[in-house]
């Protein structure tokens, strides 16, 4: 998800020119490209200054208000802070000049760390009732679309629509190592331990270790299997 | 308070009472079947039927008719010694066939080998099809049809919008038919009708697991 961020605000950057900017055009350029710094380093307490200084100082088009406060939720949604960033990402949406079916996932995600599930299936049902595949409408549903289903699923308890889930997302992309984690994480729910051992162990084979999370660790370690 | 944990209470009394009930004539096992879901095989595992018809086998929890492999040609029916009659139709043999077709989906069929025109035997096995007023015909078949959106509860199915015949099962959807038809050109179905269940489209193992306990769910992954 922050990969898309220092692209969008490189693009809106260069595009816009800080259009509705006055004297401290340049200053203000400075703050972009610190908060794009800030993105890249991982420095989400930085995002989130440059942020709200672009955002106080000056008249900037809606199209890039909606961008920063995107990426301001991304900034709140990496410290944890998932209340801010439902908040900062709804308003990113408001300022949106075309919705993206995307945000509506991203916000399901962000409800979810807000503790709310049920919002956060609502929203990735919506995109599914109304075609809002993740390229747009009629494309089609890929795995970022099922596999946040069945996360909202799995906070709801709804263990085996959210193992379908899974696996649905996972015939699109039997790449993706977090689909298996997750599928794995509902059969174990389920009680199915044959099946969420298969799904650790791929994931373990497949997954990029950098991103494996201490939590996602133990529960490999409690069926004994160790990263390679 | 005490009315919804009654009422849930109830429900779950009523739901372990048809579990326990124990078929004991083809019509009760064909009501079972024509839910088009796990009963059919739960009720098999203590279903007192007339000798010499169905073989059975032990698959799981579960029991089913014998047959070779779903994914077999060939090793996909059992022929009955002796038919099955229900309600005045002649079952004269079972077959269950699973597949997979790249970018379209994975298709179960499962189900009886009739003797006479599937007019006659839909009219015959009517009464006991469970939500038989769904049951209508299309075309040359008669079918009861649902549909249902990966992520919906698993023992939901949507009675609208459904897909209609000839059109594939959008992906992320799975279709539920029962179905009366005329059997295909090649034998052991030709000549026959056949009265059968099928789950087609984004079928996964999570959703065998619940609807056919027979099978081994990962069969088509």
């Amino acid at each position: 998800m922050n990969a898309r961020w220092p692209a969008l605000i490189a693009c809106s950057v260069i595009l816009s020119g800080c259009a509705g900017m006055q004297n401290p055009q340049k200053a203000n350029l400075a703050h972009y490209r610190n908060q794009l710094q800030a993105s890249k380093a991982e420095n989400y307490t930085l995002v989130l200054q440059e942020g709200e200084l672009c955002l106080q100082k000056n008249a900037l088009p809606t199209s890039l208000q909606s961008v920063i406060y995107a990426v301001q939720a991304d900034a709140y949604n990496n410290l944890k802070r998932f209340p801010e960033a439902v908040a900062a990402k709804e308003k990113s949406m408001q300022l949106a000049v075309k919705p993206d079916p995307r945000d509506n996932l991203d916000l399901s995600y962000m409800y979810r760390g807000a503790g709310n599930p049920k919002k956060a299936l609502e929203l990735v049902q919506y995109n599914l009732d109304n075609g809002l595949g993740e390229a747009g409408k009629g494309s089609g549903f890929h795995m970022p679309t099922y596999y946040h289903l069945g996360l909202a699923l799995t906070d709801l308890g709804q263990y085996r629509e959210a193992a379908e889930a899974f696996s649905t997302g996972l015939q699109r992309q039997p790449d993706y190592a977090w689909g298996y984690y997750a599928r794995g994480i509902a059969y174990d729910h389920l009680g199915d331990k044959d099946g969420a051992k298969a799904d650790f162990v791929k994931f373990s084979q497949i997954a990029n270790k950098k991103y494996v999370l201490a939590e996602q660790k133990a529960k490999l370690d409690e069926y004994r299997i160790t990263l390679p | 308070m005490f009315r919804p944990l009654f009422t849930g209470v109830a429900l779950l009394a009523v739901a372990s009472t048809a579990h326990a009930q124990t078929v004991t004539t083809p019509e009760q096992l064909f009501t079972e079947f024509s839910r088009c879901d796990a009963r059919f095989f739960e009720s098999l595992r203590d279903a007192r039927l007339p000798a010499d018809t169905l073989r059975l086998s032990d698959y799981g929890s579960v029991k089913a008719p014998t047959i070779m492999s779903p994914l077999q040609e060939g090793g996909t029916y059992q022929h009955f010694e002796t038919p099955l009659t229900i309600n005045g139709v002649r079952m004269v043999g079972y077959y269950n066939q699973a597949e997979t077709i790249k970018d379209v989906g994975n298709f179960l069929f499962w189900g009886f080998v009739a003797d006479g025109t599937p007019q006659e035997v839909a009219a015959k096995l009517k009464p006991l099809i469970v939500d038989n007023a769904r049951f209508v015909t299309q075309g040359k078949a008669i079918t009861r049809a649902e549909i249902r959106r990966v992520g919906d509860p698993i023992g939901q199915w949507r009675t609208q919008k459904l897909t209609g015949p000839g059109v594939a099962t959008p992906f992320g959807f799975v279709d539920r038919v029962l179905m009366v038809d005329a059997g295909d050109s090649t034998p052991p179905l030709a000549g026959h009708t056949t009265v059968f269940c099928s789950l087609q489209g984004t079928v996964t193992a999570p959703l065998l697991q619940v609807y056919r306990p027979d099978l081994n769910a990962h069969l088509l992954d």
